[in-house]
């Protein structure tokens, strides 16, 4: 078996086991779920626009922002039954926030359901001072709490909804440059 | 075990830790056999074994004292290395029932409890502690009940909740760690918050320790031994202080290593708490440096073969890559080659004097 602490990513396909079907995307880029057509889950969907409504319109509900839709999806779920299926879809920091959401509303594991992520933009938390910095993108930041260039360990934390990033001391990263030369 | 009452020791800059002669030959050296890989090596944790630390439910020894005030002290500096979800409750109340009965069974001159239905009273004669409390009633107690009992102990503890076939990392008190973070793991799975150790997931070492882990049952505690090595004698090698501690891997010279670089055991005990069935963890780690390892003639050839050999990936993932050969290169000369009886007691009765000691 695979270990790894990563959330489960998996391509979206509706499961039929579910009596209702949540689907909740940050750009409308995002395809549906396999399997869509007699049964059509609800869409919700980030339009990044501030004159967007929320209401219902062809079926889709258009939210200004990841902010915004995270907000009612955490008053839907505490509001739902057994029989939901959520399904997300968008870039890898949206959809820590929705299993964030997800989990503090009680939702089993077979009854969320993520999209591979459409990006590999990080959301990595700083050990050191505790600040999470988004959309991180490759291997290393800089902190914006605390200033550390933080390298980003591949262990995740679910309920943080963030990667580990951890500073490397200035005179660590020479001596293993050294050895490395006189390898 | 003679218990210092008063913390002279530092575990921390200006640092300060002696070992006594009594100390080191108890200490819960890690390596059975010339050479290391990861193994579940897990066994019954019985009031017996090949060293003295091993012969109590919770080892209670000479730098207890001062190890409760190094726990303190983190913990005033960051609150998060104590933390404890809300369906753990019950549990917390299992490990404050659990750890006074046996302190106050296995070392009658340092605790008491007396228990009238409800009505319990603890003494602690080292820390000076006396509290009346209504067992189950956390108002009665001037801090939540597993956090006021972990205080009182040396080494780690983690609560861990049973479900869904797993155990979930759900509460803990974590502050004398090599290297991992309670409030980045909380809430994790047994594979998730393993998942940054290298081979051994690859190994099945997990899964059948999962498996076999969901069986434990009350009353009968199992333990095993694990390592790394830290340089000074420093309880607190977390993440969170890695910028404050990492630097003193590129410390390690010819002449310093014998009292820089310290082995770090972790003495690992697993319980099944009887009401919560959830298990306890307790981590309690002992820092040996060098120089007195080289007191005991097995233990200082042992640690030199087994360093030497060393596979590079455990090396670079304990983080002993800047000084490891260091290390070597010092415990050479003190290896004969000679074999080695297999277990890990000393096969001595007192330390030798092999170094000068230190100007």
């Amino acid at each position: 078996m695979i270990v790894s602490s990563q959330l489960p990513f998996a391509p979206l396909a509706l499961d039929r086991s579910g009596v209702r079907h949540l689907y909740v995307r940050d750009a409308a880029a995002c395809p549906l779920p396999e399997g869509c057509g007699a049964v059509m889950p609800e869409v919700w969907t980030v339009v990044s626009d501030a004159t967007a409504m929320a209401d219902m319109g062809e079926g889709e509900i258009l939210l200004r922002s990841a902010t915004a839709l995270l907000e009612r999806l955490a008053g839907r779920l505490a509001r739902e039954r057994v029989g939901l299926r959520l399904y997300a879809a968008g870039g890898a920091s949206f959809l820590s926030r929705v299993a964030i959401v997800a989990d503090a509303a009680g939702l089993a594991v077979g009854e969320v359901l993520l999209a591979p992520p459409r990006d590999a933009a990080r959301r990595v938390l700083c050990v050191h001072c505790d600040t999470v910095n988004e959309a991180v993108e490759g291997d290393t930041v800089r902190c914006l709490g605390c200033g550390t260039t933080l390298f980003v360990r591949d262990h995740y934390s679910r309920g943080l909804g963030a990667y580990m990033g951890v500073g490397e001391p200035e005179i660590l990263l020479q001596a293993m440059e050294a050895a490395a030369r006189h390898g | 075990m003679t218990v210092q009452t008063s913390a002279r020791e530092s575990y921390h800059p200006p640092y300060q830790v002696t070992n006594s002669a009594e100390t080191i030959m108890r200490f819960p050296f890690p390596f059975p056999e010339d050479t290391y890989m990861y193994s579940m090596n897990v066994e019954p944790h019985v009031r017996s074994g090949p060293v003295a630390a091993m012969h109590h439910t919770f080892d209670i020894d000479e730098h207890y004292v001062a190890e409760c005030a190094e726990k303190a002290r983190i913990l005033e500096q960051d609150p998060k290395r104590c933390i404890v979800l809300p369906h753990m409750r019950e549990a917390e109340w299992d490990f404050v029932e659990f750890a006074m009965t046996c302190l106050s069974e296995q070392y009658p001159q340092h605790f008491s409890l007396r228990r009238e239905g409800q009505d319990w009273h603890w003494v602690n004669r080292l820390l000076g502690y006396e509290q009346s409390f209504v067992f189950g009633d956390a108002t009665t107690l001037p801090l939540p009940p597993f956090e006021y009992m972990a205080r009182q102990m040396q080494g780690d503890f983690t609560l861990h909740d049973q479900r869904e076939d797993d155990l979930w990392m759900d509460g803990g008190m974590v502050t004398s760690q090599a290297d991992w973070s309670l409030k980045f793991d909380l809430g994790m799975s047994f594979r998730q918050w393993h998942a940054p150790v290298p081979k051994a997931a690859e190994m099945g070492v997990f899964d059948r320790g999962l498996r076999f882990l969901l069986m434990l049952q009350p009353g009968k505690p199992v333990r095993r031994l694990n390592w790394t090595m830290t340089i000074n004698p420093r309880l607190d090698t977390s993440p969170e202080n890695f910028m404050v501690w990492g630097p003193d891997r590129a410390s390690v010279t010819p002449e310093n290593v014998a009292d820089k670089v310290h082995l770090r055991v972790e003495l690992q005990t697993l319980y099944r708490m009887p009401r919560s069935n959830a298990i306890l963890f307790s981590i309690r780690c002992y820092l040996m440096p060098v120089r007195d390892i080289m007191r005991v003639s097995k233990w200082r050839r042992r640690l030199h073969r087994v360093l030497r050999d060393l596979d590079p990936a455990l090396s670079s993932y304990k983080g002993l890559d800047l000084y490891r050969q260091t290390v070597v290169d010092f415990l050479a000369p003190y290896d004969d080659g000679a074999p080695l009886s297999s277990g890990i007691q000393p096969d001595a009765d007192q330390p030798e004097s092999v170094l000068a000691s230190v100007a």
